[in-house]
């Protein structure tokens, strides 16, 4: 594509800029946790070794942190995906009732945060006070409860019903439906019933988009963390990273064992990062064919039964959470219902008297409109730039706004913690809402300047091309032509910034203070300390922040029809 | 008693208000070439995927050799896999992740046949559609026209007993449809399978069909051998559907016996009498008419030219067009315009007067409503008009 800047030269040279400054923020805290798991003190001065690899590896529990991952991310990804496949399959190709409003659901359900869900499904599945135990006890079925959150099968539950399903339902469900649809009533027509029409021509054809996207579940399920530390620590299971969080809450913090542990994720993740990167980048078989026609497949009488399955799945991540956490913020004690005083607005009123809450209410929304508004304008700035340089340069680019994506947040903010404290520059940061902002931004690029990215290729060189040549300058024409024709993505960019940074937990939880403690955090240190109360006061706050943000985006994305 | 290969029976298709397709009736008899033509939105389309079973029908009953295969009275419907019928695309359907080879043998795999069958029945089907030596290709790495051979090879391997074809030559360009035409002409003959298949393309439906279904909003205006529907149209928009026609308002002057009348066209002074005949219904002198004509069977001729044979009308060359084999010219008679594709052999000149001959057999009567509808200030009508 064509520069149609002043001079290339000019331009090239503020890309080269703007490169060095992202290597410099993505790059270096990484090589700094690298760096710190190797360098060991000796007797004669600081030297490479592989000293703190063996202390860490000597500590007990590390390898069942490294086991107990691996098995949480398997287990989670294998039970989500083929559920996500079938629900997407169901609302792509089939004339099922509403299934623009269950697609939305699941947009909704995925800008829930998870420690919410987790609070909400507490209240049904605690194992002493939980209403689903305590029914099936009462009325015979069981003597003791069957179900408790607190175990393993509990976080692969609290990991289903809060982000696992529904972000591959958003991924998966746009892939379906631009599937032309001749291709799998061919099939039928051959012979194949449905089943074998979906499992021999549909999934087969989409092999490269769930492989994909399979891929990327994978490495973004190592991020998990809170739902781990508070389901898991009560029974003494750890994550990594889970792990990581115990080490550095130690006295004296053990920084050593969580660079080590952190290194040791990075490297498992490699060859999957390889294998995704190789996978994305095969060429598709989905574009191969042209003239679609979208023709939904009857499922007659099965239509309602249908809905109703998946209405009741939808309810489970949103409706059935988000009531039951409410209802725990305006009970006397969390689960207790045979006390005299029931419900009351006890915890409400103290939260909002609570110098905390109200900071961390604060914080929150500082948090969300600074990263927000710096970000927008920073992955248009990069989003334009990959596509007006040369291929090196651009390269370049994608790579590290890639890059933050693939790390998870615990690593991300431990690197941090190690950066702002190297770094003498940024060394004023530390314990500021300004290194906040900085992860968050980080957890934030690869998604914004993708999205931005493509509503700009959308566009084409001609119209900018065409603004100029009417006279106007680069800085106007960006202004007034480019910015006003990609502004409903820039919205909905905006609002998905703004809801995973109100929402995020593990990026942020090294490196908040006392006082800079957003919601999230807080809603973590609860439910850790075992406040449920408190817990689910602050969790109905965060999910209607997000509600809010997730109405605006369903206004907005019906109104420019975005994403059909 | 034989049943037909394929019946259709009061088949209807509503989408909540509206009917796509609204109480259609065809047989289909064996080894018969049926084409549903219409303008795109008619129904062809629908009524086409509701015998594939890809759309259920919300009134009405399919049967294939006398067995019902869909019937909303008996609330039955069997889904496409089990139908054994065969179907082309319009723009194929082909699996891209599979070989020309592998899309054709797929169907038969799903028959559990076995392996060395498939092989044989896989390289007979694709010689018949001329692709032999290109089994090993995938389906992307295909022309177009040996896509839609791989399609049909995929729809004749498992011997179906009817074939659909749905636009099947819409996205090749015009040799090749004239190409594939044919071939499909000639393939008809060799296998005789019942096929029926949708298509906008009139020289499609009147060339390679044994009988054409004219269909206009979701309803059948006709159903003929492919000479009849074009000759002996039965409403004007079949008429104004197929082909060019040439319309001009005239009013019965005279009766000169049984079935005879003697016009005048409106408005077109110092012209002789139209003769004509009436095939049917009574009309009197007085009544309007609406004279309608093929452009090729028109005969022009200049001031100096003697057109014998009588029944001409008068018109002066309001444009003319030069496009190397004829002159296209606008022609004014009377109040209205026409258009028509005249010979070179003549220098015509615009605004010189030309002189038309209908002959009395080619000519063909629509009443007018009594009043007479009122024509547009200009009288400019395009012959391919559709009036409903």
């Amino acid at each position: 594509m064509r520069s149609v800047s002043v001079s290339f030269l000019s331009l090239n040279a503020w890309i080269v800029l703007l490169i060095a400054v992202l290597a410099f923020f993505v790059l270096y805290p990484i090589w700094l946790i690298l760096l710190n798991s190797l360098y060991v003190e000796t007797p004669e001065g600081m030297a490479f070794g592989f000293s703190i690899w063996r202390e860490a590896f000597r500590q007990p529990g590390m390898a069942d942190a490294l086991i107990n991952t691996i098995k949480v991310v398997a287990t989670v990804q294998l039970i989500s995906f083929p559920v996500a496949i079938a629900i997407a399959w169901v609302l792509a190709r089939t004339d099922v009732p509403f299934a623009r409003w269950i697609e939305f659901g699941f947009w909704a359900s995925f800008l829930l945060p998870a420690l919410a869900t987790t609070t909400g499904w507490l209240l049904l599945l605690d194992p002493h006070y939980g209403l689903i135990n305590r029914f099936l006890v009462d009325v015979g079925l069981f003597e003791n409860s069957p179900f408790t959150l607190y175990s393993f099968w509990g976080i692969v539950f609290a990991h289903l019903v809060s982000n696992s399903i529904s972000v591959k339902v958003m991924l998966l469900t746009p892939a379906f439906r631009n599937l032309n649809s001749t291709l799998e009533e061919s099939s039928r027509i051959c012979g194949a019933n449905g089943y074998r029409a979906v499992m021999g021509i549909v999934l087969p054809l989409l092999t490269p988009v769930l492989l994909v996207t399979f891929l990327m579940s994978l490495i973004k399920g190592l991020e998990a963390f809170e739902l781990e530390l508070v389901l898991g620590a009560p029974i003494d299971f750890q994550v990594y990273s889970t792990k990581i969080y115990q080490v550095l809450r130690g006295s004296p913090p053990d920084y050593g064992t969580a660079t080590v542990l952190a290194v040791a994720i990075l490297l498992l993740m490699l060859p999957l990062v390889i294998f995704q990167q190789w996978a994305t980048n095969r060429r598709s078989f989905v574009t191969v064919t042209g003239n679609h026609r979208q023709d939904a497949i009857c499922l007659g009488s099965k239509r309602w039964p249908v809905f109703i399955v998946l209405a009741v799945l939808l309810s489970l991540t949103t409706v059935v959470p988000v009531i039951f956490q409410f209802a725990g913020s305006i009970m006397t004690l969390y689960g207790f219902f045979d006390l005299p005083q029931v419900w009351s607005l006890r915890h409400w009123v103290s939260a909002f008297e609570d110098r905390t809450f109200v900071g961390a209410f604060r914080n929150t929304l500082v948090l969300g409109s600074v990263t927000t508004t710096i970000g927008i304008i920073l992955f248009a700035v990069i989003a334009y730039c990959s596509i007006h340089t040369r291929r090196s340069l651009r390269l370049s680019l994608d790579v590290l706004s890639w890059l933050p994506f693939m790390i998870p947040g615990v690593i991300l903010g431990l690197s941090y913690l190690w950066f702002v404290l190297e770094v003498p520059v940024l060394t004023p940061l530390y314990g500021t809402m300004g290194v906040l902002v900085l992860v968050s931004l980080l957890a934030a690029v690869t998604l914004g300047v993708q999205l931005i990215r493509s509503a700009m290729l959308q566009l084409g060189a001609d119209v900018e091309e065409a603004g100029r040549v009417v006279g106007g300058s680069w800085f106007r024409t960006f202004r007034s032509v480019l910015l006003p024709m990609i502004s409903p993505t820039v919205a909905v960019v905006a609002i998905m910034i703004f809801a995973m940074t109100v929402r995020q937990v593990s990026t942020i939880v090294l490196l908040s203070t006392g006082s800079t403690t957003p919601l999230s955090v807080l809603q973590l240190e609860f439910l850790y300390g075992g406040a449920l109360g408190p817990a689910a006061v602050v969790g109905t706050v965060v999910v209607i922040i997000s509600l809010t943000a997730a109405a605006a985006l369903v206004i907005i994305a019906s109104r420019f029809r975005i994403g059909r | 008693m034989k049943y037909p290969a394929l019946k259709l029976e009061n088949l209807s298709k509503a989408f909540g208000a509206d009917y796509a397709v609204q109480g259609i009736n065809l047989d289909v008899e064996h080894g018969e070439t049926v084409a549903l033509l219409g303008p795109s939105g008619c129904g062809k389309s629908t009524t086409l995927r509701m015998v594939a079973g890809l759309e259920q029908p919300t009134d009405g009953a399919i049967y294939c050799e006398g067995k019902v295969i869909a019937s909303v009275a008996d609330n039955l419907f069997c889904p496409p896999e089990k139908r054994n019928i065969g179907m082309v695309f319009q723009a194929y359907a082909l699996w891209p992740h599979k070989t020309a080879y592998e899309n054709v043998a797929y169907p038969l795999e799903l028959r559990r046949i076995k392996a060395s069958v498939v092989r044989r029945k896989v390289y007979e089907s694709l010689e018949l559609v001329g692709l032999a030596g290109l089994e090993d290709r995938p389906v992307p790495r295909l022309s177009g026209g040996q896509q839609q051979r791989v399609a049909l090879a995929r729809a004749l391997v498992y011997e179906p007993s009817i074939l659909l074809l749905d636009e099947p030559f819409s996205n090749l360009d015009t040799k090749l449809r004239t190409q594939l035409r044919l071939e499909l002409k000639e393939l008809q003959k060799k296998i005789k399978l019942t096929t029926l298949f949708v298509t906008h393309d009139q020289v499609e439906a009147l060339s390679v069909a044994d009988r054409v279904v004219i269909m206009n909003s979701g309803r059948v205006e006709q159903i003929d051998a492919p000479g009849n529907v074009y000759e002996k149209s039965r409403t004007r928009f079949v008429r104004d559907f197929l082909g060019k026609v040439i319309t001009l308002e005239a009013t019965v002057k005279e009766l000169p016996g049984p079935g005879k009348l003697r016009l005048a066209v409106d408005d077109c002074a110092g012209t002789q009498m139209i003769s004509a005949s009436c095939r049917s219904g009574s009309c009197g002198v007085g009544d309007r008419m609406e004279i309608a004509i093929r452009p090729e069977e028109v005969r022009v001729g200049g001031v100096d030219q003697d057109l014998r044979g009588g029944n001409v009308v008068e018109g002066r060359i309001e444009a003319l067009l030069y496009v190397g084999s004829c002159f296209e010219s606008k022609i004014r008679i009377g109040k209205e315009s026409v258009f028509l594709d005249i010979p070179r052999s003549i220098n015509w000149k615009e605004q010189q007067p030309i002189f038309i001959q209908l002959p009395e057999s080619s000519i063909t009567l629509w009443p007018l409503e009594k009043s007479g509808p009122p024509s547009a200030p200009d009288g400019c009508r395009q012959s391919s008009e559709m009036v409903g």
